[in-house]
């Protein structure tokens, strides 16, 4: 009896402890999710809203309802919304030709410039040839030399009033890390060296007069120009990057937690009758 | 995100990216309150990553560590960074060719 009272008790305990492995934060503590004003904390699919209360408190007045995604991928990003239900004109990118099959079937429309090429600092304003230099959104994920780009872009006057961009997360506050704008080399695939640290793309894109106002659950950064901060709150970088470390550690953490917790359970002393 | 998507033909150099020991879990790195050991781990860490790039890139991992920023100080790293880029010319972009029109990098997402 004792022997399957201690089975049961495994088994359940086992169960628990598969739910709780499967189970996912679905955002930081501390952090507000929401698609009013002002944003700490966004998903892609907030995109959207959040643009167009931005543009109901005049905050895009003068830009263009455009869209420029430079590391478009699949087209299953944060623009996706933006062209397919709100109807954006815009410009998609990817380096990958293979993804051009996908990106033509997603976004038929003319309105929606395809393009497949390698994007750097030195490819970038070329690509803008038919955009306009100040769109409602821009967005860039190229695990490459994502900063490099973007300052260049910003330098040549291109001014977009909400910019996404996806940072290297692995980098703590307060250390500013950035691959060096020397293109000799493949600053591909991601395991930490790519892109630029939050302390860094915070720095940088403040002295382009943009104020960090969101982090994302897709390790994105989320910067409106100051223009257009009515009804905004700029986040502190600092705070946002310890609690933004917090819900990185305590995502991976649990698992190992729950590991321990197995062992526990497996290596508990025999049970002897008494 | 990151969406890397190793050519499925070569194996190998998935291997090689997956032996490529991590000094430290970047996700610990916030628990650390000595600034100067996080350094030395992040360091350790940027040059493991370039080795590991260069072999997934073909390249010669001799070049390690490919040139990057690290500094506590984030507005003096960008100032360095912006007159970086105020010197990059023409003959990079000729330099960038070689790896950018059919090299491995255009057949990796871009995104």
């Amino acid at each position: 009896m004792k022997y399957f009272l201690r089975l049961t008790l495994t088994l359940q305990l086992f169960i628990i402890v598969k739910w709780l492995k499967n189970l996912k934060i679905p955002f930081p503590p501390n952090y507000k999710r929401t698609t009013s004003l002002p944003l700490s904390y966004f998903e892609d699919k907030d995109l959207p809203q959040f643009l167009s209360k931005l543009e109901a408190l005049g905050g895009l007045a003068g830009a263009v309802k455009f869209a420029v995604d430079f590391g478009a991928n699949d087209g299953l990003g944060p623009s996706q919304a933006l062209f397919q239900q709100q109807n954006y004109a815009g410009l998609l990118v990817e380096g990958n030709p293979d993804y051009m099959p996908s990106l033509q079937a997603m976004y038929p429309e003319d309105r929606v410039q395809k393009v497949s090429a390698y994007i750097t600092p030195f490819t970038a304003m070329d690509l803008l040839h038919n955009s306009p230099m100040n769109p409602f959104f821009f967005k860039i994920d190229i695990d490459a030399d994502d900063c490099a780009t973007i300052a260049v872009m910003l330098q040549s006057g291109f001014q977009p009033r909400v910019i996404q961009m996806e940072f290297n997360y692995d980098i703590p506050w307060p250390w500013a890390f950035s691959v060096y704008p020397l293109s000799h080399y493949a600053y591909t695939v991601h395991y930490g060296f790519q892109s630029c640290s939050l302390a860094f793309a915070w720095a940088l894109m403040k002295t382009y007069q943009y104020c960090l106002v969101s982090v994302g659950g897709t390790k994105d950064l989320i910067f409106v120009h100051e223009s257009s901060m009515q009804g905004l709150v700029e986040l502190d970088p600092e705070g946002t990057s310890q609690q933004f470390g917090s819900y990185l550690v305590s995502q991976r953490h649990n698992v190992d937690t729950q590991t321990v917790f197995l062992y526990f359970i497996y290596f508990l002393p025999p049970i002897t009758d008494a | 995100m990151h969406k890397y998507n190793p050519n499925p033909s070569n194996s190998r150099m998935f291997e090689v990216e997956n032996k490529i020991p991590h000094p430290l879990p970047p996700s610990r790195w916030y628990l650390i309150p000595d600034k100067s050991s996080l350094q030395e781990s992040i360091e350790k860490t940027m040059n493991a990553a370039c080795i590991n790039r260069a072999r997934i890139n073909q390249m010669d991992s001799s070049n390690c560590p490919f040139p990057y920023l690290l500094s506590s100080n984030p507005e003096s790293s960008v100032d360095v960074f912006l007159k970086a880029i105020a010197t990059m010319d023409k003959v990079e972009i000729k330099t960038l060719n070689v790896f950018s029109p059919d090299g491995l990098q255009g057949k990796e997402g871009n995104g």
